[in-house]
C-alpha cells in the first residue's frame, strides 16, 4: 500500500491519522535527509539533532501539509531552515573568499605531489574534503542537487534564492570541486 | 576543446541530471544513515502524535514502576543488612555477656564436680577413710566414668544427646558400683552421688524431702520450680530412677551444712589451683559458657547443677579442711548410721559442698535475698559467711546498701 503511493499521498495519509504511512514515508526519505544534513554540517552530533527536529517539526505541521510541491522539496525546506539556524547559533566562521583565499594558499602545486594518479580512495576523500570546505550556500546547493536530486526551480524553493542565484553557487562548487579533484 | 568549453559542457551535463563524472564519485562515498537509536525516537514521535496515551504511556509506567519497586527494593535490602549484621554479632553479644559476669539470666557456667575428689587425693595431707576404700586399679575407669559423665554434662546446649550422654554416664556409674570387676574395680568412694548408697546414708525419701521443703525459702522454691528442678529434686527424694542417677547435686541443700562450712584458706586455694590436673582445665575450658534453655526440659537435671564459683574447686580439693568442720547433717548421719563407711564419708563431704554451692548456683539477685532471709531468721552468721562468699564469687557485684555494711 505504501510503496504504491507517493509522498505527497503518504503525507497526507499520516496526517489522516494513519500511522503505517509515516512508516513508509520516513523509510524512504531517511537516507537521503541523513546525509543531506550531515554533509552540510559535518558533525555527527548536530546532524542527529537537526534530523530528529526537522521530522519533529514535520509531525507538528502534518495537518497544514498542502500538496503544493514535491514532498521532498517540503522535507528538505525544514531541514535547510534548521541548518541555516545552526549556523547561526555557531562561531562566525570565514567568508567564501576568505575560505577560497586559504584554500589556495595551503593548496600545494601539482609538481610537488608526488603521486599525480590518484586512486579512486583518495578522489573520493577529496571529494569529501572539498565538500566541507565549500562556503554553506554553494554546498547545499550542490548537495541538493546531487544528493536530493533537486533542480534549480527546486534548489531555489527550499533555499528560498532565486534561479539565478542557485545556478551560481552550483557552478561556483561545481568549478572548485572540479579543480579539487583533477590536481 | 578550450577548458572553459569543457567546464560548461560538464556543467550543463550536472545541471541536466546526466551522469557526470562528479555526481557519479559522488554517489561513492559512504551512504550514511540514522542509527536505529535515531529511527525509533522518530518513529515513537510520530506515533505519540497521533495517539499519545499509546506511546507515553509505557515509558512513563515503566518509570513509575521502577519508582514503586525502589523503596521496596531498598528496604528489603536493609532488613537483609540489618538481619546480617545481628548474625555476625550475635554470638559476639553472648559472650560479652557471659564475660562482664552480667547477671546472666539464661547462662549457667557448667563444671564437673565428680572430678575434684580423685584429683585432690594425692594432694591431700590426711586422705579421709572414704579414699582408702578406693581400689588403685580403678582410678583409670574411675576417671574415664568421670571424663564421660563431664562431658555429657558440658553439651547442655543439646538437649537430646545430652539426656543420652547422661543415661550413658548414669549406667556406667551403676554398673561402676555394682560390679567392680566389670569396671574394673571402680571405687565406690569416688562417686559421691552415688544413688546406690543413697538410701543407706540418708533417711526415709519422705521425710528427706519432707525436710527439703521446709528448708527451702520462697526465693529459691520460686527458682527451683520455675526452672523444673524442683521436680527433679522431688524425684530423687521419692525415689525415682532416672532422675537421682544423674542428678550430680541438688541446687539447694542442706542449708545448715552450708552453713558449716567454711572458706577455704587463700594459700590452699593457690595450691591446689596450680595442682589441678590438665582434665579439670579442659572441662573448664569447653564447658565455661553454656547456653540454658529459658524452659528446660524435664529429665535434664545437669541445667540446675551448681556453676560451681571460682572458690568451688579449691575448696571440693580440700576434704581434709571440710571434715575438721562437721556439719549438723553429718552428725545427725553419723548417729542415724553408726557405720557410716567410708563412701558415705564422701558423699557426705560432698554434700556440704554442694550445700556450700547452693547460693552460689543462683542468681546474684536471689543470693541476696536469701542473705537477707538469713539475717530475718537472725542466722547472723550464715549471713556474713555467704555474703563473704558472694564477694568472692562476685568482686565486682555491687551490693546493696543494707548488705554492704553487713559484718
Amino acid at each position: 500500500m505504501g510503496a504504491e503511493k507517493t509522498d505527497e499521498e503518504l503525507m497526507l495519509a499520516y496526517a489522516q491519522g494513519d500511522v503505517r504511512a509515516f512508516d513508509a514515508l520516513y523509510q524512504r526519505q531517511r537516507g537521503m535527509l541523513y546525509r543531506f544534513i550531515l554533509r552540510s554540517i559535518n558533525d555527527r552530533a548536530s546532524a542527529d539533532e537537526l534530523f530528529q527536529e526537522t521530522w519533529s517539526r514535520l509531525i507538528a505541521s502534518r495537518t497544514r501539509y498542502r500538496v503544493e510541491s514535491k514532498f521532498s522539496t517540503w522535507l528538505l525546506q525544514i531541514a535547510h531552515n534548521l541548518i541555516v539556524d545552526s549556523f547561526r547559533r555557531a562561531r562566525p566562521q570565514a567568508g567564501s573568499e576568505e575560505t577560497e583565499t586559504v584554500m589556495r594558499e595551503l593548496d600545494a602545486p601539482e609538481s610537488d605531489r608526488p603521486e599525480p594518479v590518484l586512486s579512486e580512495f583518495e578522489q573520493r576523500r577529496r571529494l569529501q574534503l572539498a565538500l566541507e570546505a565549500l562556503p554553506a550556500e554553494q554546498r547545499e546547493a550542490f548537495l541538493l542537487r546531487v544528493e536530493s536530486g533537486l533542480g534549480l526551480e527546486e534548489i531555489a524553493a527550499v533555499t528560498g534564492a532565486g534561479h539565478e542565484t542557485v545556478k551560481s553557487r552550483l557552478r561556483y562548487a561545481f568549478a572548485k570541486l572540479r579543480e579539487k579533484l583533477a590536481e | 576543446m578550450s577548458s572553459n568549453e569543457k567546464f560548461e559542457r560538464e556543467f550543463a551535463d550536472f545541471l541536466a541530471e546526466e551522469d557526470s563524472r562528479l555526481a557519479a564519485l559522488y554517489r561513492k562515498l559512504p551512504q550514511m544513515e540514522p542509527d536505529s537509536r535515531l529511527d525509533g525516537a522518530v518513529r515513537a514521535m510520530a506515533h505519540r502524535a497521533l495517539n499519545p496515551q499509546l506511546v507515553a504511556t509505557p515509558q512513563a509506567g515503566s518509570q513509575s514502576r521502577r519508582g514503586r519497586w525502589l523503596p521496596a527494593l531498598g528496604a528489603a535490602a536493609g532488613v537483609v543488612f540489618a538481619a546480617g549484621i545481628a548474625f555476625r554479632l550475635g554470638p559476639s553479644w553472648h559472650g560479652d555477656r557471659g564475660e562482664t559476669g552480667a547477671p546472666a539470666n539464661d547462662v549457667i557456667s557448667i563444671r564437673s564436680i565428680d572430678a575434684p575428689p580423685p584429683i585432690a587425693a594425692p594432694l591431700s595431707p590426711a586422705p579421709p577413710p572414704a579414699e582408702s576404700v578406693a581400689a588403685p586399679a580403678g582410678a583409670a575407669s574411675v576417671s574415664a566414668a568421670a571424663k564421660l559423665k563431664t562431658q555429657a554434662e558440658t553439651e547442655t546446649a543439646k538437649p537430646a544427646s545430652n539426656a543420652e550422654a547422661l543415661k550413658k554416664a548414669a549406667r556406667l556409674d551403676e554398673g561402676a558400683d555394682n560390679g567392680p570387676a566389670a569396671a574394673g574395680g571402680l571405687g565406690k568412694a569416688e562417686k559421691p552421688a552415688a544413688v546406690a548408697t543413697q538410701p543407706q546414708a540418708f533417711p526415709a525419701p519422705a521425710a528427706a524431702a519432707r525436710k527439703r521443703e521446709s528448708e527451702l525459702d520462697a526465693v529459691e522454691r520460686k527458682q527451683i520450680t520455675a526452672t523444673g528442678a524442683w521436680q527433679n529434686l522431688h524425684d530423687r527424694d521419692t525415689g525415682k530412677p532416672g532422675a537421682s542417677a544423674a542428678q550430680p547435686a541438688p541446687p539447694v541443700s542442706d542449708k545448715r551444712a552450708a552453713t558449716a562450712a567454711k572458706p577455704a584458706e587463700p594459700q590452699r586455694q593457690e595450691e591446689l589451683r596450680a595442682a589441678s590436673p590438665p582434665v579439670q582445665n579442659s572441662v573448664e575450658a569447653t564447658s565455661k559458657p553454656v547456653q540454658a534453655s529459658p524452659h528446660p526440659a524435664p529429665g535434664a537435671p545437669e541445667q540446675f547443677a551448681p556453676p560451681a564459683p571460682r572458690t568451688l574447686a579449691p575448696t571440693v580439693a580440700a576434704p581434709a579442711k571440710t571434715d575438721s568442720h562437721a556439719t549438723d547433717d553429718a552428725a545427725r548421719d553419723e548417729a542415724v548410721g553408726p557405720a557410716l563407711s567410708g563412701q558415705t564419708a564422701q558423699k557426705k563431704e560432698n554434700e556440704k559442698i554442694r550445700s556450700k554451692d547452693s547460693n552460689a548456683s543462683l542468681y546474684p539477685e536471689h543470693w541476696l535475698e536469701n542473705i537477707r532471709v538469713m539475717l530475718r531468721d537472725n542466722r547472723h552468721d550464715d549471713a556474713v559467711r555467704s555474703l563473704g562468699e558472694f564477694r568472692n564469687t562476685y568482686p565486682d557485684y555491687k551490693l546493696p546498701d543494707d548488705l554492704r555494711d553487713l559484718k
